[in-house]
């Protein structure tokens, strides 16, 4: 066995013409899943077709296992890709076709066939890989394209827009093999849009904006990193003033919103001082609190603030 | 009064299992989000309900109106965005809008100022006179709903509204048609398989399944937590698990993630089931004694999503046993 | 109030409940097809072919051209020569008529399919017939006009340069003819866009379309000049598919003239009912196709 799964963009630019789609990316993937996220236009499928080495960069290398996609072809046998857009294979079934790939990647007919029945099955289509693919919905396509990524056993796979199209009972099922492949020590990069989805499979994200990485990490990590945004708490009681006039002098709090009437909602610069202050007025002065909990520090939150404005 | 009812309706193709089979329900006003998995048989009920397939037994009517002898003026008062990528060939966003507002009954005029009034309306102002074949997928989505506006109707059939949009253009979508159902009385079916977007836009949900209404149930019903909490913490772990035990609050089982987000050592997370009736008290004087610092704690609220696959799973086990 | 609503605001204008549903796609279609590109160019040549039969009416053609026109047009009455260039003008165009209807038609369906617009026309108060009817007389109607108008032109030149008699009697005279033209260009024009726009279901692209529909144009004619060496009992059925020959075999019957060098005829009958097949054949397809559409992927 080389070099362990892991993708490396070194300083690198892709351009089309006058479009400039990457600009100067540096970044690794490692073992296990990475979100890839950004809004449309980020650049991420172009970012895609270059670590999967369908294109070479204009500037910078791509190295995938340490190795240039690009120049050195078997490489590739350990890249598994789900494109976006269907294949079209008229008139053939999903096992054919995986099987047929299969024998591209040099294997004798009977380990394809077996290996082919094998990815099928993980991916849920063992009652109609034998039916033909022009029959099958857009979640059973997108099956199809998994297994066809997953058969040759590759090291690094990258999906794009996986649940694309997909029912909730599907969703759920590719999210539990999307972790499940991840778990197993392959590098895993996953783009989606569907941000509580990625947020399911994994917590570590790249996040693109413009053609260039914005942030990358786990989402704490970035949140944190986000120092000139203050951690929103939002603070259910029967009585908000009472606890406004609370909030107000604790140090670190910005600002407190009384609109509504069964909750304050407090911006605080300093939110370990918060919390230990809350915690200390609930327990020794009776403070009327239900419950709390900061609302904008999952994903959503992180990828709005990033993406809001080009800050 | 029901906006869409629908009442032993029965639709099979050939002599395949039933599409459809003896469903009866009703949609009321507001947001109603339509789920099921594939093949569950929502496309069918809508086709039903739009008159376009009408060799269904049972009676389908939307509005009060029949769904087969009325079809015509039920499409006057609905307005549909499909699922598919559709768009006019070779019209700009304007055109499209306003020849489809003629085909619902404007005149030519009024349907070029309904036209532009809806599609400033969906935010599409600075591409009016650009070609659709131009709009990337955001927009596209957008002109859909423009279209499904244009002649003004009470019901909007929604079909996957925002697959494709990136996170901040399903914002502004869902907050587009909360305006109108809110503000401007329009009853809207929501048809998706995203299921937090349904959780965040809808009022209630119909479950449907292989061609069976599984249940439906109200989103405000969902938000009732019950004593299951969900804590999560920074400090001394074992301690606080220690500490939760001494004050009888059961931790359950699997639940706690130690070492949350890699970098951020000693961050934890868990659920606990919490009794009494000071639930957050508890908590946080367990935590003291531990000392470890509290940073959220609300009791767990119910995901749609949960509900959704529950329903499912019932019915499949119910399925598997006959 | 001086702050007013903004955002969706609900419309106050009502909706009409036309009868004709048809309209407005009729109109869009005529729209969208006479700003092409080849609208534009076709309609210039006709221009040219029509001031050239105007200087035949207004020359002596035999004189002009004594070959091509010996036992054609030379050395009649008057009111022969015009209902005999009436029908010399309809053979000179015979080869450009269809393919104005190509042009505007074959995208019709086709670009609908394709793009998947159908739905959006079917959740609409539009019935399938709708959409056929729709469909069909848009390219018909650019078609009519392509052909129509220069047409109805010559008839009008016909008219005023009449030979030393009044104007009145004379135009009442060929108001008959006028109607016979009308009626065969409206005729060809349905047929043509009936078999172009049933083409552009079927094939479902609109450059198959185009070699499809000239196929069966060009391929019909080609039948009808070879259906002389064909066996008897097969030689009117092949003289019959020749649509452009059959809308014009009408004109002939209309205006009670026979055309010399014009190759083997189909009777009247015959050519009726080809005709009357395209447009029905037409509905049944496209009205089919429009009633199979799903409204959800």
């Amino acid at each position: 066995m080389s070099a362990a799964p892991s993708v490396r963009l070194e300083g690198v630019t892709k351009s089309y013409g006058d479009v400039l789609a990457v600009n100067d990316v540096t970044a690794t993937f490692g073992p296990g899943v990475t979100g890839l996220l950004g809004p449309n236009g980020a650049g991420k499928s172009t970012l895609i077709k270059l670590v999967t080495g369908m294109l070479s960069p204009s500037i910078g290398r791509v190295l995938l296992c340490d190795e240039p996609p690009t120049s050195s072809p078997h490489v590739m046998a350990r890249v598994g890709l789900v494109p976006e857009q269907d294949p079209i294979y008229p008139g053939v079934s999903a096992f054919e076709v995986t099987s047929y790939l299969l024998r591209l990647h040099g294997l004798d007919r009977g380990d394809a066939a077996s290996r082919a029945r094998a990815a099928l099955e993980r991916v849920g289509l063992a009652a109609a890989m034998d039916r033909p693919v022009q029959g099958y919905s857009k979640g059973m396509r997108q099956r199809a394209k998994l297994a066809q990524a997953l058969a040759h056993d590759p090291d690094v796979l990258v999906l794009d827009e996986p649940l694309n199209g997909l029912d909730p009972v599907g969703r759920r099922e590719i999210v539990a093999l999307v972790q499940a492949l991840g778990a197993e020590g392959r590098c895993v990069v996953v783009s989606s849009h569907v941000l509580h989805e990625v947020e399911a499979m994994t917590r570590r994200v790249l996040l693109m904006a413009h053609g260039r990485v914005i942030a990358e990490g786990t989402v704490a990590e970035i949140r944190r990193d986000l120092s000139d945004r203050p951690l929103t708490v939002r603070v259910d009681t029967p009585s908000p003033r009472e606890v406004a006039r609370f909030a107000v002098g604790v140090e670190g709090v910005l600002s407190v919103d009384l609109s509504a009437s069964d909750r304050v909602v407090v911006a605080t610069r300093r939110p370990d001082d918060l919390f230990a202050a809350m915690a200390g007025a609930v327990l020794g002065q009776g403070l009327p609190v239900r419950s709390f909990h900061p609302t904008d520090e999952g994903l959503e939150a992180v990828f709005r603030y990033l993406t809001a404005g080009g800050a | 009064m029901a906006v869409v009812a629908v009442s032993h309706l029965t639709k099979a193709y050939g002599r395949r299992a039933p599409a459809l089979a003896d469903v009866s329900l009703e949609l009321g006003e507001g947001v109603t989000g339509l789920l099921g998995p594939n093949g569950a048989g929502k496309s069918t009920l809508l086709q039903c309900v739009l008159g376009l397939l009408r060799d269904f037994r049972g009676t389908a009517s939307v509005l009060g109106l029949d769904a087969r002898r009325d079809r015509l003026e039920i499409r006057r008062r609905v307005g549909y965005m499909p699922e598919a990528d559709s768009l006019l060939p070779g019209m700009t966003g304007v055109t499209s809008v306003r020849y489809l507002g003629q085909l619902s009954g404007l005149s030519r005029r009024q349907a070029l100022r309904r036209a532009h009034e809806c599609l400033h309306y969906v935010g599409l102002s600075d591409a009016l006179y650009r070609p659709g074949e131009d709009y990337s997928t955001g927009m596209r989505q957008r002109l859909k709903l423009a279209q499904a506006l244009v002649h003004d109707p009470d019901v909007l059939f929604l079909d996957e509204p925002v697959s494709g949009m990136d996170p901040a253009a399903r914002d502004e979508f869902l907050a587009l048609v909360s305006a109108l159902a809110r503000d401007h009385g329009k009853h809207v079916v929501w048809s998706s398989h995203m299921l937090p977007d349904v959780q965040r836009v809808a009022t209630a949900v119909v479950v449907l399944h292989a061609g069976r209404l599984l249940g439906s149930l109200r989103i405000e019903d969902l938000a009732r937590g019950g004593d299951r909490w969900r804590v999560e913490a920074e400090g001394p772990e074992a301690a606080f698990v220690d500490a939760l035990a001494r004050h009888g609050l059961a931790l359950e089982a699997g639940t706690l993630e130690s070492g949350r987000d890699g970098a951020e050592q000693g961050r934890f997370a868990a659920t606990v089931r919490v009794a009494g009736p000071e639930p957050l008290g508890a908590l946080l004087r367990a935590a003291a004694e531990a000392g470890a610092r509290v940073r959220s704690a609300e009791p767990l609220a119910e995901r749609l999503e949960d509900v959704f696959h529950r329903l499912v799973g019932a019915a499949h086990a119910g399925t598997g046993a006959s | 109030m001086t702050v007013h609503a903004r955002g969706y605001r609900r419309h106050e204008g009502g909706t009409e409940r036309p009868r004709l549903r048809f309209l407005p796609i009729v109109a869009e279609g005529y729209r969208a097809g006479t700003r092409g590109k080849a609208f534009r160019r076709l309609g210039l040549l006709f221009v040219v072919i029509v001031v050239f039969h105007g200087v035949m009416l207004y020359l002596d053609p035999a004189a002009l051209f004594p070959r091509r026109m010996r036992g054609g047009l030379g050395q009649v009455t008057s009111d022969d020569l015009m209902r005999r260039v009436l029908a010399f003008f309809a053979r000179s165009l015979a080869g450009l008529v269809p393919l104005v209807a190509m042009f505007v038609g074959a995208g019709s369906v086709a670009d609908d399919l394709r793009s998947r617009a159908l739905p959006l026309y079917l959740v609409r108060p539009v019935t399938p017939t709708d959409y056929w009817l729709g469909k069909v007389l848009a390219p018909a109607a650019v078609t009519a006009t392509a052909y129509g108008v220069p047409f109805v032109a010559l008839v009008a030149f016909g008219v005023l340069i009449r030979p030393s008699e009044e104007i009145l009697p004379f135009a009442w005279r060929h108001l008959p003819s006028l109607g016979a033209v009308v009626l065969h260009v409206g005729v060809t024009a349905l047929a043509y866009a009936s078999v172009v726009v049933t083409l552009s279901t079927l094939v479902g692209r609109r450059i198959g379309t185009m070699v499809a529909f000239a196929g069966v144009v060009y391929g019909g004619e080609m039948l009808r000049l070879f259906s002389q060496t064909a066996p008897p009992d097969l030689a009117e059925p092949l003289r019959a598919l020749s649509l452009g020959t059959d809308a014009r075999v009408l004109l002939h019957e209309m205006l009670d003239v026979t055309l010399e060098h014009s190759g083997p005829q189909p009777a009247v009958t015959s050519a009726v009912a080809v005709l009357a097949a395209c447009v029905l054949l037409g509905a049944l397809v496209v009205v089919r196709r429009a009633r199979s559409v799903e409204v959800t992927s």
